[in-house]
């Protein structure tokens, strides 16, 4: 497939040539800023985005375009060539509808039936599948040969919903064998199982809880999901405190106390000096438990002391991102 | 610097529900409040309604399907407590086959029921049935006589709240009239009459009879036909419910951590729960960097740490010195970060007059019962 680039410096790396990538990850991992921060590139690199948020908020366009009034279920470019969503679940229903019916009128008129969005309210697992069915039609549409979109960058539910989220097509396609819905659910069972157009990418932190989450997820995928997975991100990876003789360094400290008169003492030092390489010790530990047990290659990326609050931070994180992925921590 | 969060007293609640974002140690806290409480002499029941079987790990036993396993308590705090930790993790298809079970009016109708191929998918698989399924189960637990506390780990924030909701859904579900209207006695969908529908009802089953597929509509209808049977009993339940977390003999914890992000979101989760109208007892703020030092020291070494290094260079070496005083004030700038995003939540948690604690940092995670143990003595205090 051709791409057009109009800024030839910057390449699209492997990560940036499947049409749909979907960022998942436990509660707090920072798989927003993730999802930001692929899209972002992208954008950069001349491919024509989609952003798009799965659940309640809209938080990435606040990080890419601070100030930026919402994008809501159609969709706003907060960048060029990068448009930002939101998957309604009802949107995306009347849209559906509508597209069933040839036309929205009556669409509208069903969708908005107290009756029945009290009915769907209560309904499960409808959300999951016509939001991943937006993203196919997304995915679908051609302007004559070349894509309308050519990436499309979905921020998912936390890990736990995730794993659900992302099964519902295959349970419907079981359940439901003949009708417009069923075909529907397996198109876009075949979309989340084709490693060409499809990367699952978990995000996950070098701490025990996510780390234990994230090995659940992958070996998931492996067993019965069948959706591609090819590396793991670890998020806020801090970096190895330096010193000549770090080892040795918090006992020379302690050694000095009694010697020396200084503002900050020698033993408070030392203390503050082991927590940072008992952290960073146990962060280790806890990437390398992550690559042993997945199997996968990390895509470690900064600490940013601060947070990620802003496009600049988020841009600080394309780098480590994309660059292909070592097969041990570092 | 902080007080502990959980009053357990004759007169405390019954149910306490942890509740967060994910990744903050919410499973961590509630672990360590069961087996406190369970060391204090309380019988307690724990549940986890995290799809992930993480606290039944903390508490060092094996997950058990429906039924619960039997932990150890912490250490008895007096002679004669003879507190009991029973471990529950959610199996939402047991929870519902017993709520099925119990309301159903005959065998008959539970038969058919059972055998509904959209009831087994309904209720395993399909994002939602956890929550009515964790709600049901919280009931059981609190009714059941064994216990006289329950503790509730909760999933991610923003499924919490669709949690809290799920009674209300599933009371608006069943009420609704297109349901009333789907389940009307000698009706199946696969040759039912149009004639008996009117305006936008008559449109909706239309439309989910043409993208949908027979098959599946006449599933559907089986189902609900018999649910119908179980509506009262499940009405009540879920109503029951509902006034049971908005109550005095329930309390819910948020826990949280620092960083502006963490506590925005801490914010906003309180602000969704004081909506819902639960009760809130108190907020953890945990993973807080604590300064080892005294005051003093901590202010040389945000601000002057360099007649520190410049005193301590002839003794270590310039490079040597150098990095320990960088290390040491980076530390310093590291415990004031955390202390001043999480002054907003403090101070709304005084305004309130919610209890606030604050759990340090480890050099290490904590996952022995050992650990645990120290987390549940700063957590709860036993009158």
């Amino acid at each position: 497939m051709v791409r057009p680039s109009d800024s030839p410096p910057l390449r699209l790396t492997p990560l940036l040539r499947h049409r749909l990538v979907i960022v998942t990850g436990k509660g707090g991992t920072g798989k927003t800023a993730v999802a930001a921060s692929l899209a972002m590139a992208g954008a950069a690199r001349g491919l024509r985005v989609v952003l798009a948020e799965v659940g309640h908020e809209e938080q990435a366009p606040g990080l890419i375009a601070p100030g930026s009034p919402g994008v809501g279920y159609g969709g706003r470019e907060i960048r060029p060539r990068l448009r930002a969503l939101r998957v309604d679940p009802f949107a995306a229903l009347a849209e559906y509808i509508g597209l069933q019916l040839g036309g929205m009128r009556l669409a509208k008129a069903v969708v908005d039936n107290a009756g029945f969005r009290q009915l769907m309210a209560a309904a499960p697992g409808w959300r999951e599948l016509i939001t991943l069915g937006k993203l196919w039609h997304l995915e679908q549409r051609h302007d004559g040969e070349r894509p309308d979109v050519d990436l499309i960058v979905v921020d998912a539910p936390a890990t736990g919903h995730g794993l659900t989220f992302l099964d519902v097509p295959r349970l419907v396609a079981s359940a439901v064998r003949s009708g417009p819905l069923g075909r529907n659910a397996r198109e876009v069972e075949r979309l989340l199982s084709d490693p060409e157009r499809t990367l699952l990418l978990p995000v996950a932190l070098a701490e025990e809880l996510p780390v234990r989450e994230t090995c659940e997820l992958v070996a998931r995928l492996q067993s019965d999901l069948d959706i591609p997975v090819d590396r793991v991100v670890v998020n806020a990876v801090e970096p190895r405190p330096i010193a000549p003789d770090l080892e040795t360094l918090p006992r020379r400290l302690t050694d000095l106390s009694t010697s020396a008169r200084t503002a900050i003492r020698p033993e408070t030092i030392a203390t503050c000096i082991r927590h940072r390489t008992g952290r960073h010790t146990l962060q280790q530990h806890h990437l390398e438990g992550l690559a042993a047990e997945t199997g996968l290659p990390l895509v470690t990326l900064p600490h940013r002391r601060g947070g990620i609050a802003g496009p600049d931070d988020l841009n600080a994180l394309v780098e480590p991102l994309l660059a292909e992925p070592a097969t041990v921590p570092s | 610097m902080s007080a502990s969060v959980v009053q357990l007293g004759a007169d405390s609640p019954r149910v306490l529900v942890f509740a967060g974002t994910g990744g903050v140690g919410k499973t961590t806290c509630a672990a360590a409040v069961a087996r406190h409480a369970a060391a204090a002499g309380r019988r307690v029941a724990i549940l986890t309604i995290d799809p992930s079987k993480r606290l039944a790990d903390a508490l060092g036993v094996e997950p058990k399907g429906d039924s619960f396993s039997e932990a150890p308590t912490g250490p008895p705090l007096t002679a004669d407590a003879e507190g009991l930790l029973h471990v529950y993790t959610l199996d939402p298809q047991r929870t519902f086959d017993r709520l099925v079970e119990r309301f159903a009016p005959d065998a008959e109708t539970l038969e058919r029921v059972f055998e509904n191929p959209l009831y087994r998918q309904l209720v395993t698989s399909i994002a939602g049935s956890a929550e009515y399924a964790a709600m049901e189960r919280i009931q059981e637990l609190a009714e059941d006589e064994r216990y006289d506390l329950v503790v509730v780990d909760t999933p991610p924030a923003t499924h919490t709240l669709d949690f809290l909701d799920a009674p209300r859904r599933l009371a608006g579900f069943l009420e609704s009239r297109l349901v009333a209207l789907l389940v009307q006695p000698g009706l199946s969908l696969g040759r039912f009459s149009f004639r008996l529908f009117e305006g936008a009802a008559r449109r909706v089953l239309g439309l989910l009879e043409r993208i949908s597929g027979l098959d599946f509509l006449a599933d559907l209808s089986e189902l609900l036909i018999a649910i119908q049977s179980l509506t009262e009993g499940l009405y009540g339940r879920a109503q029951h419910l509902n006034e049971l977390l908005r109550s005095d003999a329930c309390q819910f914890f948020l826990v949280t951590g620092p960083g502006t992000e963490l506590v925005r979101r801490g914010q906003r989760f309180l602000d969704d729960l004081k909506e819902a109208g639960v009760p809130i007892g108190g907020i953890i703020a945990n993973r807080v960097r604590e300064w080892p030092g005294s005051d003093a020291e901590f202010e040389s070494a945000l601000y002057a740490p360099e007649e520190t290094r410049a005193a301590l260079e002839p003794e270590l070496g310039t490079e040597a010195a150098a990095a320990a005083l960088e290390l040491a004030s980076g530390y310093a700038s590291q415990v004031m970060w955390d202390r001043e995003t999480l002054d907003p939540i403090a101070q709304r948690a005084q305004q309130a007059q919610w209890s606030f604690c604050v759990l340090p940092e480890l050099p290490e995670d904590v996952h022995d019962l050992e650990g645990l143990d120290g987390i549940g003595a700063r957590l709860v205090s036993t009158r």
